[in-house]
């Protein structure tokens, strides 16, 4: 089976294996075949920073070869912050004032927890920008990727369902932009059992705090249509024909149950097709080894060659392609990314030892 | 008077010089670190240390982050850890919930009905990180009312612990007034207590994880003052010799190369054990948890 280059690549895994430098390498691999490619990551580990010297979160920005080959690549690098992709959202929406809002401004800090609903937004821009054959997507680990797998159904509920369950306790205040007349109306809505429950709600949120919060849910409302469009994302991602989901995983990482359980649990979105990647092979190196029968040496090489096979066994019973990529004892950064490319580069099949 | 100056300056410099002086044991110890690092076998290693010391342990654990989805609780592994004598506290976010605005009301009646709003629903489900305050909250409650009590919670990979120690800060700041920002507030206040949080944040020895474990504390470091440790995993530096191959004298040399490089910043590394079952292991790395105290 060829390995064919999709309009989406996308990167997961637990985390710790490598997962951000197997995309970057495989989107370095891609420019150098003359494609143009944008590398967008979530999870940015200082390293990636430093690699190709970016000062700026949150936009695209064109990187030189980070193996100066004197070759131009047409290469961008993009680190997600939430906050730049909300105001990027507001600005296309014509609501800048939302910016001001106390409480957007505290959830859309990093770590504020709407990092993988804002990512699948800025992934929908920057194709809209048409600039890009492909776009590789690092996401952000563990359950962490989950959550973005499930955000476009959570946008929907959130827009959908959430809201109207709000406003219909709340009031159209929505659409009257009139504060005075738009209190006035919600004192109107609020029915006897709501107004209990808001006055239950208040004795624990305090009493500042749901108005804010009505104030910070209408700001959001308004960049709905942008979030709503991001969804039309989902087909193309969920499309086999269109992506290439890649799930890394690593010898080093205990964590064979926890992989299988991604598949199970991903609700249909890691399927057969997804391709594995397991990081930091050393069987072959092991096989060569000869130490003495029942030494201590001995039980090394069996607990750490077991380690290995049963990995192997388990995503090779599971999913149809595996790919694997050998450990690299060079500990520069540079040289082991360059080493990786290399690994990318000869990947004419998949199903075995590149 | 100077007797007891002496004796007290003494007793300082043995606990700060003589390493046989065991460290103060926290009431609550954070596990994290990225996924697949060993944080629940250490974790649940390190509870069955300090319960062989005899202390009170509760191993920790959060089984669903939404109030709609089902707990994941797996009989079979809770049935395995605690036959190693390990107590296990599976958290669960509806009954955190409801256990906390109950108490909040003082009406167990009126807050299974609130948890159940479709109001509340979307509440929790629309602010972010709104789950991560209430399983805190839980664990410092379970803290507050046995003082005895000691608390190691396997807690969600590295940028799940972020969000959740950030969202109690979030909270305090989003509510501003009212019984949630005073509990945020008694929250944080009580986590920045000293000798009560220690966050152990696990790592494999590369350059790479631990760069990465470096990151995280820096980040966590930025708003808080908690006592934030890195430890190595699967070290497999003990198993050094002459007659190792070259790819495995690499990868040790590596190892300490990355190590090296942090020097001071990971005070412990475990090793990389031969055992041959989970159970095992646990049982076979419970000795050496003293040095994650």
């Amino acid at each position: 089976m060829d390995l064919e280059t999709k309009q989406f690549e996308i990167f997961s895994g637990t985390g710790g294996v490598g997962k951000t430098t197997l995309a970057t390498s495989r989107a370095i691999s891609l420019a150098q075949q003359k494609k143009r490619v944008l590398l967008i990551t979530i999870d940015p580990s200082k390293r990636l920073k430093d690699l190709f010297q970016l000062s700026h979160e949150g936009i695209a920005v064109k990187v030189p070869d980070p193996f100066n080959q004197n070759e131009e690549l047409d290469l961008q690098v993009q680190i997600m912050n939430p906050q730049n992709t909300f105001s990027k959202m507001a600005e296309l929406a014509q609501c800048t004032e939302v910016l001001d809002n106390r409480i957007l401004k505290i959830l859309t800090k990093p770590y504020g927890g709407l990092n993988e609903i804002l990512a699948l937004v800025e992934l929908n821009l920057q194709l809209k920008t048409n600039n890009f054959d492909v776009i590789v997507l690092d996401t952000p680990p563990g359950n962490h990727f989950l959550d973005f797998l499930d955000s476009t159904k959570r946008i929907r509920v959130f827009f959908d369902k959430s809201f109207i369950e709000i406003f219909h306790y709340l009031g159209k205040k929505v659409e009257y932009e009139n504060n005075s007349f738009g209190k006035k109306i919600f004192t109107k809505f609020v029915a006897g059992g709501v107004k209990k429950l808001l006055s239950y709600l208040n004795k624990v949120t305090g009493d500042k705090f749901v108005d804010e919060f009505i104030d910070a849910i209408i700001a959001f409302y308004k960049t709905k249509n942008i979030f709503l469009d991001a969804l039309t994302l989902q087909q193309s991602i969920m499309n086999t024909n269109e992506s290439n989901w890649f799930l890394v995983t690593s010898v080093e990482q205990n964590k064979i149950q926890e992989a299988l359980d991604l598949k199970n649990n991903s609700k249909g979105m890691i399927t057969d097709k997804t391709i594995i990647l397991i990081n930091k092979c050393i069987e072959s190196d092991l096989l060569t080894w000869m130490p003495i029968k029942d030494s201590a040496n001995d039980q090394l090489k069996k607990v750490l060659l077991q380690r290995e096979l049963k990995l192997k066994e388990a995503f090779n019973k599971t999913f149809s392609s595996v790919i694997n990529f050998p450990e690299i004892y060079n500990v520069s950064p540079i040289e082991h990314l360059k080493e990786l490319t290399n690994s990318w580069n000869h990947t004419r099949s998949i199903n075995g030892q590149i | 008077m100077y007797q007891v100056l002496t004796l007290s300056f003494y007793l300082q410099l043995c606990i700060c010089f003589n390493p046989n002086v065991s460290e103060i044991i926290k009431r609550f110890y954070i596990f994290t670190g990225k996924g697949g690092v060993g944080k629940t076998t250490l974790s649940l290693s390190f509870s069955k240390y300090l319960s062989s010391e005899n202390k009170k342990v509760q191993y920790t654990y959060f089984t669903n982050s939404k109030l709609e989805e089902s707990p994941h609780i797996e009989k079979s592994m809770i049935a395995q850890y605690e036959s190693l004598g390990i107590n296990i506290n599976p958290l669960e976010l509806a009954s955190c919930a409801q256990g906390y605005i109950a108490k909040k009301l003082n009406s167990k009646t009126i807050a299974s009905w609130i948890i159940r709003t479709p109001f509340f629903t979307s509440l929790i489900n629309m602010i972010p990180g709104f789950n991560y305050v209430i399983f805190l909250g839980q664990i410092l409650q379970n803290l507050e009312d046995d003082p005895n009590l000691i608390v190691v919670l396997d807690a969600p990979a590295s940028g799940h612990t972020l969000t959740m120690l950030e969202a109690t800060r979030n909270f305090r700041n989003i509510f501003q007034n009212g019984a949630i920002f005073d509990d945020t507030n008694t929250m944080l206040n009580r986590m920045n207590e000293k000798n009560f949080l220690k966050i152990n944040i696990i790592t494999i020895p590369t350059l790479l994880s631990i760069q990465e474990a470096i990151e995280l504390k820096d980040e966590i470091s930025k708003s808080n003052t908690y006592e934030i440790e890195i430890y190595g995993n699967y070290s497999l530096k003990t198993h050094s010799n002459s007659d190792l191959p070259e790819f495995l004298t690499k990868k040790i040399e590596n190892e300490q190369f990355a190590l090296d490089s942090s020097t001071k910043l990971i005070p412990y590394n475990v090793d990389f054990m031969l055992s041959t079952s989970e159970s095992c292991l646990i049982k076979d790395l419970a000795p050496s948890m003293n040095n994650l105290v």
